[in-house]
């Protein structure tokens, strides 16, 4: 298994808060890699560095083999890295069709002046773009609810829908922030079928941000383990579990 | 009431038709059309200004900037140059569009109210320019004899024919922001609008959807400053001042932001409203400041925002 994604050294500071701190990770194509940590460990900071939303303050982060920290979030996401958020952020106002459908915007040819103009190559590329969508939401088992409002789902609906529209992208590697949080016990079952499937079916590379131990044992490949801005451990799951670092890290060090 | 189905599904037919017979029924002639003929330059200018404040949500208080630009290159080309008014329409679209840009390029740095107090300096730095470089623009005495536009030789400045022309540039205005609405930039930017984090990770370029945005409004609020500079054959810099931008994001927030219905109904009430009540004399500013308060108090979405919005209208599936 080649190495999808890689950080060097990689580290941040906010003024004199150090977020993250000489790390390094790789990612492997097509594995589920679980990032685990107390809370401001760092975890979601190094999900705004890997989507470009922050630059880093030191070191680098390689996707496919191409530097890619210094670049635009648009273009990263181009690349093929799209993330779900831990607060789920669909847009308000726009159907669940549309929540997908501009998730896929990117790969969509249409200048303002093709929207105006309406022509014929315009419209086969927007009946192309619809039916990606579509084929999405049926992925999810949400086709019968394209025309409502996304965020009028119940919750762990419009958590699919985050999850369609991240891979709607075209995404290769998917960041999931905490998926599981505020999910009822079938709603974490549904989730943990469709992340695996994720990466059965669809060949997708996911990080996996959670708290919720039953799901990272029962889904991860590898988890690595932050504290403090600092990675602690790194390995399978069962190793993670019972290493006294990360016990340390959780419930505080013993006497 | 239980509407018959074919006059409910062609109601803005029916509404055009009315629109365009209108003239044959008013009294008081020269000032009704006069009345009607404002309604749809205040028309255009909300139709145009909600690309950028309603459906990107970008608090550009500089609009009236953007139709007085037009206004300028169209009266100038016209009278220094003597072009005709169809060859100074496309320049001035052009030209404000340029202009619009310009007044964007802050939103890639600001947001909120803070970009509201940038572009409000906008407007006020162009006012400020027609009105110093008085080599080209004569400054505050402003620009006379502008001409009425001409079609085959003949001088075509009747009322009744500016009447169809600003109708003709209102529907063209509305039907060119209607298609972008329901476009890939149209959810780009109600994405923007609401998240631009969220927006960005999924690949949207904000700066370049953002600029996209202020040209082609302030493009078409340049399309009605031509028509304005062509219709009142005079033009100075005190035509286009801030209280005109506020007063069409007035019309905005009072008919509904983000939804086109809503921004021409918000420009048809504060637009005739003001005729309407002539007769209160200054307190009909008061009635204003009422109306906007319980308006962003009790309904801040319009009385038809986008709360209204209909659902994938994007493409009817092939």
């Amino acid at each position: 298994m080649h190495v999808l994604l890689e950080t060097r050294d990689l580290g941040i500071q906010f003024g004199g808060l150090v977020a993250l701190q000489g790390l390094n990770l790789r990612v492997k194509s097509e594995e589920i890699l679980g990032v685990i940590g107390p809370n401001g460990a760092g975890k979601t900071t190094l999900l705004n560095l890997m989507t470009g939303v922050y630059r880093p303050t030191s070191g680098h982060i390689l996707f496919k083999g191409n530097l890619i920290d210094r670049l635009a979030p648009h273009t990263i996401a181009f690349l093929g890295i799209s993330r779900t958020f831990q607060n789920i952020r669909l847009i308000p106002f726009l159907s669940v069709l549309e929540n997908v459908m501009l998730g896929r915007a990117l790969r969509v040819k249409e200048s303002p002046l093709d929207s105006i103009l309406l022509h014929s190559k315009v419209k086969a590329e927007r009946a192309r773009w619809r039916d990606f969508a579509e084929r999405m939401l049926d992925y999810v088992g949400l086709r019968n609810e394209a025309d409502k409002e996304a965020i009028s789902l119940p919750y762990g609906k419009q958590r699919a829908v985050e999850i369609a529209r991240a891979i709607a992208t075209g995404a290769e590697l998917l960041l999931l922030d905490e998926p599981g949080a505020g999910m009822s016990k079938q709603e974490k079952e549904e989730l943990m079928n469709l992340i695996r499937d994720l990466r059965a079916r669809m060949k997708i590379t996911i990080v996996l941000i959670e708290h919720d131990m039953k799901i990272v044992l029962n889904l991860v490949d590898r988890a690595v383990v932050l504290n403090f801005g600092v990675k602690i451990a790194e390995g399978p799951p069962d190793t993670i579990k019972s290493d006294t670092k990360v016990i340390e890290a959780y419930l505080g060090a013993g006497d | 009431m239980q509407w018959p189905s074919s006059l409910k599904s062609n109601l803005q037919w029916w509404l055009l038709l009315g629109w365009l017979i209108l003239p044959v029924f008013l009294h008081n002639w020269s000032y009704s059309l006069h009345v009607l003929i404002m309604l749809a330059v205040w028309v255009l200018l909300t139709q145009s200004l909600n690309l950028v404040l309603g459906l990107a949500g970008q608090l550009q208080l500089g609009h009236a900037a953007n139709f007085g630009i037009g206004a300028y290159i169209s009266g100038l080309l016209m009278v220094d140059v003597g072009l005709s008014f169809w060859t100074t329409l496309p320049i001035a679209f052009l030209g404000a569009a340029l202009v619009g840009t310009l007044i964007g390029l802050p939103s890639l740095r600001v947001g909120g109210d803070y970009l509201g107090i940038v572009t409000l300096g906008f407007g006020e730095i162009t006012r400020i320019f027609l009105t110093n470089w008085v080599s080209i623009t004569r400054g505050p005495m402003g620009l006379p004899g502008i001409p009425a536009p001409s079609v085959a030789g003949f001088n075509l400045s009747s009322k009744v024919f500016f009447f169809y022309l600003v109708t003709a540039l209102a529907l063209f205005t509305w039907f060119a922001m209607q298609r972008i609405n329901n476009s890939k930039m149209g959810l780009q930017l109600l994405a923007i609008r609401n998240d631009e984090h969220c927006a960005q990770v999924l690949g949207v370029n904000i700066g370049a959807v953002k600029l996209w945005a202020f040209a082609i409004s302030a493009a078409f609020a340049g399309l009605g400053g031509a028509f304005y500079a062509s219709y009142f054959s005079f033009i100075s810099p005190d035509s286009f001042l801030f209280v005109d931008s506020l007063a069409v994001l007035c019309m905005l927030i009072v008919g509904g932001r983000g939804n086109l219905v809503g921004s021409a109904f918000g420009a048809f009430i504060l637009g005739v409203a003001p005729e309407l009540f002539r007769f209160l004399g200054d307190y009909r500013m008061l009635i204003f400041g009422v109306l906007l308060t319980v308006m962003v108090i009790y309904r801040p979405s319009g009385i038809w925002g986008l709360d209204k919005r209909k659902y994938n209208t994007i493409s009817i599936k092939a």
